[in-house]
């Protein structure tokens, strides 16, 4: 049996006892085969001496099982690391960020407590995921969508509760903003409600989201603060079609103009659904692309356009724009997706149009076919299923090794600060994360990097880091990781979320009068987890009797 | 590390003491062709894929998986064995052997295994000593395993196979998942 930090071999013993009695002895894990399980596929420690591990684990089914662990964590001194299926890979996956910590696994909490068409809004436990609410919903019939993540392997809980995001309309792509409604077991024991959920009996738990005083959802969130055990989710009423449009500018200056009317156009609701940019000059994909972009590589181009590429300055030189406008190659462009009836969808395309010609002289259009929806068989093959809120796996279709990536990788980081929604912001990102790669001597994946719009009035520049077989390698890119947090902190540009080895250096930017933020979350942890059982360390808050201590 | 393997009773079609469920191929490589054609379909019921696990996974192996069921066995690209074994891990199902295939610069193949250690040994000697190409001895190799009843330690290894490198432009893997002898009683979850 592996024992616990802070606990010695009989106390570790008494207090998996205590879990065998609470759950049953069937659920409490201990072997390390078993064990195993919980391992971060994609950890750049793995196989290491410091790689973050599980000393045991225990799956509940109840909230009152939930209960009964915390308590028993409360009286042993037993550090837990709270899970919903443990499908957060490239951002941490089910291993403790505090190593030693016992996994709370709670993938047999899989109800879907209610579906409600006509307010078109959900409630789930943690075990339930993107694919069972999606099998609940097609079964009944019923006229929602989920917006799901891409691959949309995970819990809806979990997703959420790291701020993941979707595909679909603005206003379900962010998980976390999307939910109405949580069930807390606290680090006590006790269960909380927020929302309209405080109130017993309550008929709009799930409809309206702030309830009553001070609105408490967000600190449940990339926290460790309690264990949610039931969430509410507002879901998208099923539309009748939907249609992709692409936007094409001719020039390099274009970039500014093009993403301020993109974010005109989607704060009016002119956009509905997710918008992107590429460039099919630079050859970097769009976001339903990307896939197959990272399989391919860029696709091939004439030796020509190839020497303009690999003379510019980080995408530009005055060559490659006079070269992109004799050929006709737009410099930037970008998908647009729109949800609805026909008529609204094709009058929001058309206004869009309408816009995009006011501000940016050269602008061109092409239209994607108005699709009635639901799709069949034969268009879910074609299709980037998470648009259609359809869950879907098939971005593992890429094999271990690529054209951009030649050496096998077992798995990958993802660094993505928050930038601003502008061309400058952009252009800046490049400039600022191209100097940093070559300084570090990192792989740089195309020419240049677009940011992704999976929100509302910002953007986020994601750069994925590989992880390898060989752990200098795997060291070494840590290092450069963190010295690009630093570099986009310096910017101002935070991450939004991030895997457990970087957790605290993420925390340390949030740095603002001499890090109250911080100090404001460990004053929260102290108050409600006082014995500091509850996920160590995760985002960067620890209990009192582990800060200060290198993890 | 320990593994506990459960499944090992005896099939009529197999003459190990395995009985797996499937074979899952992915038909975008020669060799996973190769491999699943040397066992013949008579003998282990065969799943083509090409990249995308998505509907084996929603239509066949949750279900599977949601019972106590025996092992299932692929030669996939990396991806498609990663993706299995998380969603394996939602039902307590883990790798009890990876193989990584690697074509070499000269054309042979490495194979870097990893897994239950009489897992690791039996399909090092078939790789040496074996029939056919390296795939058909993987296949024979499935045909023939025998899934220890028992907790084992670990292993890991690395065979060099001569040819049939230059077909391969990236690795491929092969794989058996299965759930443990602990678990094999729990209910469907």
């Amino acid at each position: 049996v592996r024992v616990a930090p802070g606990l010695n071999d009989a106390e570790m013993r008494a207090a998996l006892e205590d879990l065998a009695r609470a759950v049953g002895s069937e659920w409490v894990f201990t072997s390390d085969e078993d064990l195993d399980l919980y391992r971060d596929a994609y950890s750049p420690l793995m196989g290491q001496p410091d790689e973050r591990v599980a000393s045991a684990a225990v799956a509940p089914d109840t909230v009152e099982q939930v209960q009964q662990i915390v308590r028993i964590a409360n009286r042993r001194r037993l550090p837990l690391y709270a899970i919903s299926t443990g499908k957060n890979l490239g951002y941490g996956g089910s291993a403790p960020v505090f190593s030693g910590s016992v996994i709370v696994d709670l993938k047999r909490m899989n109800r879907v407590l209610e579906v409600d068409e006509r307010n078109a809004c959900a409630l789930v436990e943690p075990g339930v995921s993107y694919f069972d609410l999606y099998d609940y919903i097609r079964k009944r019939k019923l006229k929602v969508w989920i917006d799901v993540p891409d691959p949309g392997w995970g819990s809806l809980i979990g997703n959420a509760l790291d701020r993941g995001a979707g595909y679909t309309m603005t206003n379900y792509r962010n998980h976390f903003d999307s939910h109405c409604g949580l069930e807390v077991v606290l680090a006590n024991g006790e269960v909380l409600r927020t929302g309209m959920g405080a109130m017993p009996g309550a008929k709009t738990w799930q409809q309206y989201k702030p309830g009553f005083g001070p609105w408490v959802d967000g600190i449940f969130s990339q926290s460790n603060f309690g264990i949610v055990t039931k969430m509410g989710f507002w879901l998208m009423a099923e539309p009748e079609a939907y249609m992709r449009g692409v936007v094409q500018v001719p020039r390099y200056q274009d970039l500014a103009a093009l993403v301020d009317t993109l974010t005109l156009v989607e704060n009016q609701r002119v956009c509905t659904g997710m918008m992107d940019l590429f460039s099919p000059l630079l050859s970097v994909p769009g976001s339903a692309e990307y896939p197959s972009w990272l399989e391919n590589g860029p696709p091939k181009v004439e030796p020509e356009r190839a020497a303009l590429l690999s003379a510019a300055d980080i995408g530009y030189s005055p060559a490659l724009e006079q070269y992109a406008l004799r050929n006709a190659i737009p410099y930037w462009a970008s998908n647009m997706t729109f949800y609805g009836s026909p008529r609204v969808v094709q009058a929001q395309w058309e206004t869009a149009q309408e816009i995009f010609k006011r501000v940016i002289p050269g602008v061109r259009f092409s239209a994607g076919e108005l699709i009635r929806l639901p799709l069949t068989e034969q268009q879910k093959e074609r299709a980037h299923l998470p648009e259609f809120g359809i869950p879907s796996l098939s971005i593992f279709s890429i094999g271990a090794r690529s054209r951009l990536n030649p050496e096998p990788t077992h798995g990958h980081m993802w660094f993505s600060p928050i930038i601003p929604r502008s061309g400058a912001a952009i252009l800046e990102a490049n400039r600022a994360f191209t100097t940093a790669a070559r300084e570090l001597n990192l792989p740089l994946a195309g020419y240049f990097n677009l940011p992704y719009f999976f929100w509302e009035r910002s953007l986020i520049y994601i750069v994925g880091f590989a992880v390898v077989d060989d752990p200098v390698v795997n060291r070494k890119n840590m290092e450069s990781f963190k010295k690009l947090i630093r570099i986009a902190a310096d910017h101002g540009w935070g991450e939004y979320r991030t895997a457990p080895v970087y957790q605290d250096a993420v925390m340390d930017t949030y740095s603002f009068n001499d890090h109250v933020l911080r100090r404001f979350h460990e004053t929260l942890k102290d108050a409600v987890d006082p014995n500091g059982i509850l996920s160590a360390g995760r985002y960067g808050i620890w209990p009192r009797h582990l800060r200060g201590a290198k993890h | 590390m320990l593994f506990n393997v459960a499944g090992a009773t005896s099939s009529p079609k197999q003459s190990g003491s395995n009985r797996f469920y499937k074979f899952v191929y992915d038909v975008r490589f020669p060799c996973a062709v190769r491999c699943a054609a040397s066992m013949g379909a008579n003998r282990l019921e065969r799943a083509a894929i090409s990249g995308d696990v998505t509907a084996l996974w929603r239509d066949d192996l949750r279900g599977h998986w949601s019972q106590p069921s025996g092992p299932v066995a692929g030669m996939t690209a990396g991806g498609a064995a990663l993706c299995l074994q998380q969603m394996g891990r939602d039902q307590w199902i883990r790798a009890v052997l990876h193989v990584r295939h690697l074509p070499a610069v000269d054309g042979s193949m490495r194979h870097l295994m990893t897994g239950a250690e009489p897992l690791v040994a039996q399909l090092s000697e078939h790789l040496q000593t074996g029939t056919g190409d390296w795939a058909a001895r993987v296949g024979g190799y499935l045909l023939d395993v025998e899934l220890p009843t028992a907790a084992t330690a670990a292993a890991r290894c690395t065979i060099t196979t001569p040819g049939a490198g230059h077909e391969l432009s990236e690795p491929v893997d092969s794989w058996i998942m299965a759930a443990a002898l602990t678990t094999q009683n729990r209910g469907a979850v």
